[in-house]
């Protein structure tokens, strides 16, 4: 693992290199402080190799809009931001290389953990508690795959989830403040390695969906959801349903029909660890919740 | 002709899957995902291109004893609005709609 520079031509101004399914980019920064922050928010994507044409994603102060950034993918620029959007950008950029290049593997909006080899698949509106419950689960021993675009690939006898571990986009206030430490601006963003938290974790059985909510008086036990709502949970957000249009609806409905779907108040996030352990059964147990 | 005399089918553009008690739908054209309730669902089933507005409402009232035709109405509305749904005597030859199970 390298330290987040990437050796070559502008060694000196990249972050970078990074892999996300498969696919490598690197960031351009002309500023040090802004690399130092893309080179810590990307880090749970680094790697070893040296790609030989990575995409090359570049951040610079615009020369027309005064204290707005550019940011270009080769050689094409996608967004004028302020910089206080701008990571959140990048990472969309990232994401959106990700959804672009994911076939066969199809890509649904939620976030997934793993514990012994079993992957749970949290699928739900913005807002719902995805993100903090990723992060809570796995600042508590699960492996963390993604907070928000999760890939599927059907295999004989289920389903496999491969990892995305960009950043996680936290809130705050949020629960997860105390165990990051600091002190974040109430109604601030912030973009969260998971490696910081715990444990980044590899490709994992898909062993239920699971639907979270806070709103007072939902039951903080798992209780039986319905497939077709995880299914439009399951496609809403990604750009054109992500890739594959109709045929990724009709994978995702297989998936929603053929693994458990469950409501989950998360008002307690230690209760819904509980009850997710449960879920995922103990290790070595075949499957977990059938 | 009145609104209740109309005939619609289901549009091309859009795939429809049946999960336990109701379809969820599929467009094409924007990849929005719509989950109708069981009764809409019925009410989809039903646009085939061949049965009034009138008609469906007719056959979900045998079925529930419930008179529901002003809900029927705003619900095709929608979906003609939306383009999900075309009209027969516009439609000409349009691609034939997709409805299945998952």
């Amino acid at each position: 693992m390298n330290s987040g520079s990437s050796r070559g031509q502008n060694a000196d101004l990249l972050a970078g290199p990074y892999a996300a399914n498969g696919q490598r980019f690197v960031v351009e920064c002309p500023d040090a402080r802004l690399r130092r922050l893309v080179a810590s928010a990307f880090v749970d994507l680094l790697t070893d190799a040296q790609p030989l044409r990575p995409t090359r994603f570049r951040v610079a102060p615009s020369p027309e809009h005064p204290g707005r950034y550019e940011v270009w993918r080769d050689d094409e620029l996608c967004e004028i931001v302020t910089s206080g959007h701008l990571m959140t950008h990048l990472v969309w950029q990232v994401t959106a290389l990700v959804l672009q290049n994911c076939a066969p593997r199809t890509p649904v909006h939620a976030a997934v953990v793993a514990i012994n080899g079993r992957a749970v698949l949290v699928a739900g509106e913005s807002y719902a508690g995805k993100s903090t419950l990723a992060g809570w689960l796995t600042a508590r021993g699960w492996e963390f795959l993604t907070d928000e675009l999760a890939l599927l690939e059907e295999v004989p006898g289920g389903w496999h989830v491969h990892p995305f571990p960009r950043p996680i986009g936290l809130r705050h206030p949020s629960p997860l403040d105390a165990l990051l430490g600091g002190s974040p601006q109430h109604d601030s963003e912030s973009l969260v390695p998971a490696s910081r938290l715990g444990q980044v974790g590899n490709a994992a059985r898909l062993s239920a969906v699971v639907l979270p909510g806070r709103e007072p008086g939902l039951p903080r036990r798992l209780s039986a959801a319905h497939p077709a709502t995880a299914l439009r949970l399951l496609m809403s957000h990604l750009p054109h349903g992500g890739i594959g249009g109709r045929a990724a609806f009709r994978q995702v409905a297989r998936l929603t029909s053929s693994v458990p779907v469950f409501h989950l108040g998360v008002g307690d996030l230690d209760v819904a660890d509980a009850q997710l352990r449960a879920l995922a059964g103990p290790p070595g147990a075949p499957g977990g919740a059938r | 002709m009145t609104g209740d005399s109309r005939v619609y089918r289901r549009a091309g553009c859009i795939d429809a899957v049946w999960l336990v008690d109701r379809f969820v739908l599929f467009d094409d054209r924007d990849a929005v995902v719509h989950e109708l309730n069981p009764a809409a669902s019925r009410v989809w089933d039903l646009l085939d291109g061949a049965a009034t507005v009138a008609d469906v409402a007719r056959t979900l009232s045998r079925a529930t004893g419930v008179d529901a035709i002003g809900d029927i109405r705003e619900f095709v509305d929608w979906l003609a609005g939306r383009g999900m749904i075309t009209d027969v005597r516009d439609a000409g030859s349009g691609a034939p709609e997709s409805t299945g199970s998952a």
